[in-house]
C-alpha cells in the first residue's frame, strides 16, 4: 500500500513504480492517495495542468482495469488507533491484505505499528533498502531501467543515486557499498 | 539440495545418448515405447538441468484455470478476475456454478497487461522530462 507522499516527488514515483515493473512489489493505491498526488503536483507546479503529469495521470492509475488501484476501504474497529485523517489508508492496507503501508508520514508510522493487525508501516527508504536486501541484482536492473528512459536528459547511473539520494538515503549508501 | 555428484554423471551420460531427442525406446524385453514430442523435450530439460547441478520441478499448465488460479497469475484479487470475466475481457464456461477460464486466455492478458503499464511509466517519465519535473 502506497501512500502518497512516497509518490512525490516524480523521482520517488519512478524508482518504486519502476521497482512494480520488474516484479519486485505489488502496489495498492487508491483514488483518494491519487487525488493527493494531483493536489501536491498543483502546489510546486502550479503552471501544469492538474492531473496532467505523474502517477495520477488519467491512463496510468485511475484506469479502472488497473489492477493496483483499490477502491476506498471503510475504517473497521482494527484501525481505530489511527489519525482520523490517515485512517482510510491503514482500512484500504486491510482490506486489500498489503503487508505493508509505505509512507515518510512517520505519525502514521508509529500509529500503525502497534495495532493489532499483520499490517507493517514502513518508510520509503526502508522499503527499497529491504527490495535491495532481498533482490539486490533486480535493484540493478531497475536503476538501468531508469537511466534507459530518461532519453531527452541523460543521465549517468551515478547522478541518477545522487538525485535518489535525498529520498532514500540508506538505500543509495547501501547499493553505493555493494559496489565498492 | 544440491543434485549429487554422480547424478549429474547419470544424467550427462543420458544426455549424450539421448542427444538425437529420440521419440521411441526398446525397453531390455524388447517392447518398444514411443514417446509425445513434448515428453522428450521435458526429459531432456530436466536432464540438462541435473547435470548442471540444479534441481528440475515439473510444472503442470492446465488448459483452464479456476479463478483463483487466474488471480495468481494475474496478481489480482479474485473479485477483479470475476469483474473481467463479467466485463468480457477474459472468456469463461460455467462448470456447475464455477468458472473455468482458459489458461492462453488468462496469460494473454497477463502479458497486456504487463505491456500497458510499461508503456505508461515510460510515458509518465517522458512527460516529466519535458516538464522538467526532475530538474
Amino acid at each position: 500500500m502506497l501512500d502518497a507522499n512516497v509518490l512525490v516527488p516524480i523521482l520517488s514515483c519512478d524508482l518504486l513504480l519502476t521497482c512494480f515493473d520488474h516484479d519486485l512489489h505489488q502496489p495498492v493505491v487508491t483514488l483518494r492517495i491519487l487525488h493527493k498526488i494531483d493536489h501536491s503536483l498543483a502546489v510546486d507546479f502550479p503552471q501544469l495542468d492538474p492531473g496532467a503529469v505523474g502517477p495520477s495521470r488519467p491512463t496510468n492509475c485511475r484506469d479502472p482495469h488497473a489492477s493496483h488501484t483499490s477502491p476506498e476501504a471503510d475504517a473497521t474497529p482494527a484501525v481505530d488507533g489511527v489519525n482520523a485523517k490517515d485512517r482510510h489508508v491503514a482500512a484500504t492496507g486491510l482490506a486489500t491484505r498489503s503487508d505493508l503501508v509505505v509512507t515518510n508520514d512517520r505519525r502514521l508510522r508509529r500509529e500503525i505499528n502497534p495495532l493489532d493487525t499483520s499490517l507493517r508501516a514502513v518508510s520509503g527508504d526502508e522499503f527499497v533498502v529491504s527490495l535491495h536486501r532481498t533482490r539486490p541484482n533486480d535493484i540493478d536492473q531497475v536503476l538501468e531501467a531508469m537511466v534507459a528512459k530518461r532519453t531527452r536528459q541523460p543521465v549517468a547511473r551515478s547522478d541518477l543515486l545522487h538525485a535518489l539520494a535525498t529520498p532514500f538515503p540508506r538505500f543509495v549508501a547501501e547499493v553505493g557499498a555493494r559496489q565498492d | 539440495m544440491a543434485t549429487r555428484q554422480d547424478d549429474r554423471a547419470l544424467a550427462s551420460e543420458a544426455l549424450a545418448r539421448l542427444r538425437h531427442r529420440p521419440r521411441r525406446l526398446t525397453l531390455p524385453d524388447g517392447r518398444t515405447v514411443r514417446f509425445p514430442k513434448a515428453a522428450v523435450d521435458g526429459l531432456i530439460e530436466m536432464l540438462q538441468a541435473v547435470a548442471a547441478g540444479d534441481t528440475a520441478t515439473v510444472v503442470r499448465n492446465p488448459r483452464e484455470l479456476t479463478t483463483q488460479q487466474a488471480a495468481t497469475v494475474l496478481n489480482v484479487s479474485r473479485p477483479t478476475v470475476v469483474r473481467l470475466v463479467e466485463e468480457g475481457r477474459i472468456p469463461a464456461r460455467m462448470i456447475g456454478t464455477h468458472r473455468r477460464l482458459p489458461a492462453s486466455a488468462v496469460l494473454q492478458l497477463h502479458d497486456e497487461m504487463i505491456a500497458r503499464r510499461r508503456h505508461t511509466l515510460d510515458e509518465m517519465v517522458a512527460d516529466a522530462e519535458a516538464l522538467g519535473l526532475y530538474d
